[in-house]
């Protein structure tokens, strides 16, 4: 029987991102981010859906941690434009669609690293579902 | 026929940093046979800039006329008029797409110097495009299409909104002439699954 199972979106940006030569990190995010910044982290959000038989909608929060706030920012948006640079390509091995940005960089300070600055966006993929045999 | 989700495709745009996806070239009296036939014969079309978000429409109509019986009862439809046409809207503003949408003999560029950009000159008026071979290029990973107008003209009259939110585009809609052999519109496909 063959299904179609969406891909994992945020493995799959996340590999975008280091093929693009970004730092990433897989969540959870760890404790200590480390010294070697910026360094990014993807959250798959609620919400999305399959708009057709094989095509997956999805909605991603993308995290960056710098130094400084404008480090943060450039950064975020570095991560965002390799990220609209995937449609008409693949992400996850699948062909991805549609890259829509439905937040632009912003300051986001995280109570959980005080000392460093964060920026996120936000983004909506159409990607193909993986056709698997089961 | 089995289910098949490898064979529902999604038509993606087939453009790279250099090339967009609507293309244009002289009229093809020689009409592809399939779709390698069909890539060679585009290979030197011109190709557009980007295309808005939309995508590309294509659609056909016909009309007929009945022939009713004494009681009015339909026994034959004739064939009055086939209409083909490919409509779609240019977002990038240069010299090839003000061709693409005004026509070649309606557009003069003046390259940029020390003391201009690169400039052009767009006329507007009592005329139609001229006659042009068109091909919309798409793909969906592996697998590849391209819709082949051999003989078509740009028909529609101009729509441009010019608005500081939104980029300055150019809608335009081919309309398909016969091709000399009856038909007016072509799609090739290529499934993209290579077989030993």
């Amino acid at each position: 029987m063959q299904v179609n199972v969406p891909i994992d979106i945020a493995d799959a940006i996340q590999q975008a991102l280091y093929e693009a030569g970004m730092r990433v990190s897989a969540r959870p995010v760890p404790r200590s981010l480390g010294d070697d910044l910026p360094v990014t982290v993807v959250e798959a959000l609620p919400g999305g859906g399959r708009t057709d038989v094989v095509l997956d909608r999805f909605a991603v929060r993308v995290y960056t941690w710098a130094e400084t706030p404008e480090e943060a920012i450039a950064a975020s948006s570095d991560a965002m434009a390799v990220l609209v640079a995937c449609q008409g390509g693949t992400l996850g091995g699948m062909p991805c669609y549609r890259v829509t940005p439905s937040a632009l960089p912003y300051d986001a300070h995280d109570p959980q690293h005080p000392d460093l600055a964060r920026a996120c966006f936000t983004a909506h993929l159409y990607v193909r579902a993986k056709t698997i045999d089961r | 026929m089995a289910t098949d989700a490898k064979k529902v495709f999604i038509g993606l745009a087939d453009q790279s940093s250099t090339t967009g996806a609507l293309a244009r070239g002289d009229v093809l009296t020689t009409i592809p046979a399939d779709f390698t036939a069909a890539q060679t014969a585009i290979a030197s079309f011109t190709m557009s800039g980007y295309i808005s978000e939309d995508g590309a429409s294509l659609s056909t109509s016909v009309s007929t006329t009945d022939i009713r019986e004494w009681n009015r009862a339909a026994v034959r439809r004739l064939l009055e008029e086939f209409d083909g046409t490919i409509t779609l809207t240019l977002i990038q503003l240069d010299e090839e797409s003000a061709i693409q949408c005004f026509g070649k003999d309606n557009v003069t560029k003046v390259a940029a110097n020390t003391t201009h950009g690169e400039q052009l000159h767009i006329k507007l008026g009592a005329h139609l495009g001229e006659q042009q071979a068109w091909a919309l290029r798409m793909k969906d990973g592996d697998a590849k299409f391209i819709v082949l107008v051999p003989n078509g003209q740009v028909t529609s009259g101009v729509d441009i909104t010019f608005a500081a939110n939104s980029a300055i585009n150019l809608p335009i809609t081919i309309s398909a002439n016969d091709d000399g052999t009856g038909e007016s519109i072509h799609i090739y496909t290529d499934d993209g699954v290579i077989s030993a």
